[in-house]
């Protein structure tokens, strides 16, 4: 239905964006919190599943209900 | 963007530690509540928060366990915190902002453009005498009444336009393009002129315009002999004279005729020998009050100065009384010497060049010279004679 009415994805299945630029920066929208932080994971919580960012010195640039942005070196992102 | 926002509504960096320091996060963001600058220090986390998002921090620290406490306070609602301490500092603020101010009501700059006929020194002279000058404070200056005063006072600007803007006064001419003609036929109405010789000798070219031709090519003319004629006869059916149109006679007449450049020169002289010492002192000059650096008394017998100055300038043109510069005081002696042929020959050479470019520069065409340097008593002389071809260019108004 999604796809005959073109309707967007992530607002009708709850699908989380991440965008990654690099392996420098990530920003993520459509997530509903963060599970763990620290400076080499960052585990946020989206619908139905779990993303895991995994680097160096990640540090979060802003964080709002909506979206956030993610600095650091990134070394791999997994949805558990 | 952002941050000056950010700085203007004032924020918080924070130090969170506790239970769940991710569920204070989620919180937040639950409750718009914006974050940045998270970082983990591993036992706590620092963050920076807006003002308001802070004053809505309680219930969530409440429910999550945490604490918080504040690290530093940035932006302006705290600045008049800081300011209390620094009492000199914001009235250094506050005065200069209100030399500012003070300073726009002022016309600092005059910038004239346009002008070609009416020089800027002209100008300038008429805005003193109209009492306008930089520094003149821009509510005194009456912008229509001062282009009916340019228009009035010169009859040749056709168009004005001034205008202030920030502390520049712009002032836009347009002058009659026919100010030649003009005068012409405020010539004619007063009687017309005659072209009249300026040098004694004959006529090689002729041609003429305006006017009645008084000479013809080959005519031996002398000085203050009527060339072209600037009154013009109308006869009536019987021949004789009805009346007399006048004009300004206009003609090209080439007179050849001959003049004498003689120059002289004692053959003694006390030539500067330079010892090749010198001084430099530099120079700033404020108003009539002269600094040089460095101090010193000057060790020479005879010595000769170089100034060279700068003026500073402000806005592009806007003349401060300060000016600074360099003197270079240089040794010499003299010595009695005497002139040899060669350096004679060479010091005429260097004159009547100068003088012949200043002749050509004027329109004069030299056909002929003929150069002889004699030396009696110890005095050099130089007789040039030249055969020039020159235009007549004197007018003689008729009476």
């Amino acid at each position: 239905m999604v796809e005959s009415l073109k309707l967007p994805k992530d607002s009708l299945l709850g699908a989380s964006i991440v965008t990654v630029t690099g392996n420098c920066e990530v920003f993520v929208e459509n997530y509903k919190g963060i599970l763990e932080y620290s400076p080499e994971v960052i585990l946020l919580q989206g619908k139905n599943h779990k993303i895991e960012l995994t680097g160096k010195r990640l540090n979060i640039v802003y964080y709002t209900n909506e979206d956030m942005k993610i600095s650091g070196r990134i070394n791999a992102v997994r949805y558990l | 963007m952002l941050h000056a926002i950010q700085y203007l509504k004032g924020y918080l960096c924070i130090r969170v530690w506790g239970f769940s320091p991710e569920r204070f996060m989620n919180l937040c963001g639950n409750h718009n509540i914006l974050l940045w600058n998270i970082k983990n220090h591993g036992d706590y986390y620092t963050m920076c928060v807006t003002l308001k998002g802070f004053y809505s921090l309680k219930s969530i620290t409440r429910k999550t366990g945490t604490r918080v406490a504040i690290t530093k306070r940035c932006g302006l609602p705290f600045f008049s915190q800081k300011a209390g301490k620094r009492k000199i500092f914001v009235a250094g603020i506050f005065l200069s902002l209100l030399f500012w101010i003070w300073m726009e009501s002022f016309i600092l700059n005059i910038e004239l453009s346009g002008n070609y006929y009416i020089t800027d020194e002209v100008f300038t002279d008429f805005l003193t005498n109209y009492k306008i000058t930089p520094g003149t404070r821009k509510k005194d200056i009456d912008i229509e009444a001062l282009e009916k005063a340019i228009r009035n006072e010169y009859e040749l600007v056709t168009w004005t336009s001034a205008k202030i803007d920030g502390t520049k006064l712009i002032i836009n001419l347009k002058e009659n393009d026919l100010i030649q003609n003009y005068t012409d036929e405020k010539g004619q109405d007063k009687g017309g002129y005659h072209l009249i010789a300026d040098t004694d000798g004959v006529v090689t070219n002729m041609v003429t315009r305006t006017g009645i031709p008084k000479v013809s090519i080959g005519t031996e003319v002398k000085k203050g002999d009527i060339l072209v004629e600037g009154c013009i006869p109308i006869y009536s059916e019987d021949a004789t004279v009805k009346r007399y149109e006048y004009c300004k006679a206009d003609a090209d007449v080439v007179i050849e005729s001959s003049m004498s450049i003689t120059q002289q020169l004692t053959e003694n002289y006390k030539k500067k020998i330079y010892s090749g010492e010198t001084k430099e002192r530099y120079l700033v000059r404020i108003s009539f009050v002269e600094i040089g650096i460095p101090v010193f008394f000057l060790p020479y017998e005879q010595y000769d100065v170089v100034e060279e100055w700068e003026q500073i300038y402000l806005f592009g043109d806007y003349k401060i009384p300060v000016c600074y510069g360099k003197k270079q005081i240089r040794e010499y002696r003299e010595e009695e010497t005497t002139y040899s042929k060669e350096e004679v020959k060479e010091t005429f050479e260097r004159q009547i060049q100068k003088k012949l470019q200043t002749l050509e520069e004027k329109g004069v065409q030299i056909i002929e010279k003929n150069v002889t340097i004699n030396k009696y008593k110890g005095i050099w002389t130089l007789k040039v004679i030249l055969t020039v071809n020159k235009k007549a260019d004197t007018f003689e108004k008729i009476q």
